[in-house]
């Protein structure tokens, strides 16, 4: 009963889990944008491999839930969208991490 | 994702931008320039312009043709001092070095090795950085050059010609391989009408 009851505790973290990340591609667009100050949709759409659809629906959730900023400026006449992630969109990111790591670690023991 | 993953996902995005040989190519561009000092030590003037050619060429012409295929992608510069430092002070060494090694007679047939190595060093910090094997090539290949340049010294060569020649033909060997990549990467990424770049279309 008590192994129980220490099991159930340690995967809480699991079922509190932030459903925006927890989702493959958005969590590979995060992981992207945390590791750059900014970037535009080709990039991430070459690195992700996701298609542009498939992206822009991911970007609009993330930007919904305010995660990501976006903004669409002009360089050297040509224009482009840039994508970062928010504060946040970081701490969110962060403590997705911290989660998850606290529920894999309590089911390796 | 722990932090090591997060490193290689870095890593992965810096690779994107380092496989269009830009910086090689100028960086051969560069050696071929440095070669005249070489000849004719009045002509100093052409550390400046070499420098300034390998340093704003790439970004430019990334500019034109990288980030229209690929996108852009602002990486989070470095905050720590500490790198600065330790950079600005290695620096400060291997040109204190450069002028001892040319000023002192005794010492100017190490000058081809001399460089050799430096540039090899700085391909090998390269090829750490962005765990791409041809950096570890170009090392060897510079690391090799120096040693052949130290042959020649040796055998009573003079150690100017000698270096002017080692440097023009690395400058041949950096310029094709960055222009057999450039192409490379031009020919496997096509490039993206602006809408598609920006997720409509």
């Amino acid at each position: 009963m008590a192994k129980d009851e220490i099991s159930r505790e340690s995967l809480q973290p699991l079922s509190d889990i932030d459903r925006v990340i927890h989702e493959p591609a958005r969590l590979l667009i995060l992981a992207y944008l945390s590791v750059v100050e900014s970037a535009d949709f080709l990039f991430l759409m070459n690195q992700t491999a996701l298609t542009r659809g498939n992206l822009s629906s991911h970007l609009s959730k993330l930007e919904t839930a305010g995660y990501i900023e976006i903004k669409k400026e002009f360089v050297e006449k040509i224009p482009r969208t840039l994508l970062r992630l928010t504060d946040e969109g970081r701490t969110a990111f962060q403590e997705y991490q911290s989660d998850m790591k606290q529920v894999l670690d309590s089911l390796s023991q | 994702m722990t932090r090591i993953e997060l490193r290689q996902i870095e890593q992965k995005a810096r690779r994107a931008f380092q496989q269009d040989g830009l910086n090689i190519l100028f960086a051969g561009v560069a050696l071929g320039i440095f070669a005249i000092f070489f000849i004719d030590v009045r002509h100093g003037w052409v550390f400046a312009l070499g420098i300034a050619l390998a340093v704003s060429m790439p970004p430019f012409f990334r500019r034109q043709f990288v980030h229209p295929r690929i996108g852009y992608a602002r990486f989070t510069q470095s905050k720590g001092m500490g790198r600065h430092v330790a950079t600005i002070c290695l620096a400060v060494i291997c040109l204190l070095l450069f002028y001892c090694l040319g000023k002192i007679e005794r010492f100017n047939r190490l000058m081809p090795l001399y460089l050799g190595t430096v540039f090899s060093a700085a391909a090998l910090v390269a090829a750490i950085k962005s765990g791409l094997s041809l950096y570890y090539v170009l090392a060897l290949v510079l690391l090799l050059s120096g040693l052949a340049g130290l042959g020649f010294t040796i055998k009573g060569c003079a150690a100017g010609w000698v270096v002017a020649f080692q440097l023009w033909a690395l400058a041949v060997i950096l310029t094709f391989v960055g222009l057999v990549q450039l192409l490379y990467f031009l020919r496997r990424n096509p490039r993206r009408s602006t809408e598609e770049s920006n997720g409509k279309g």
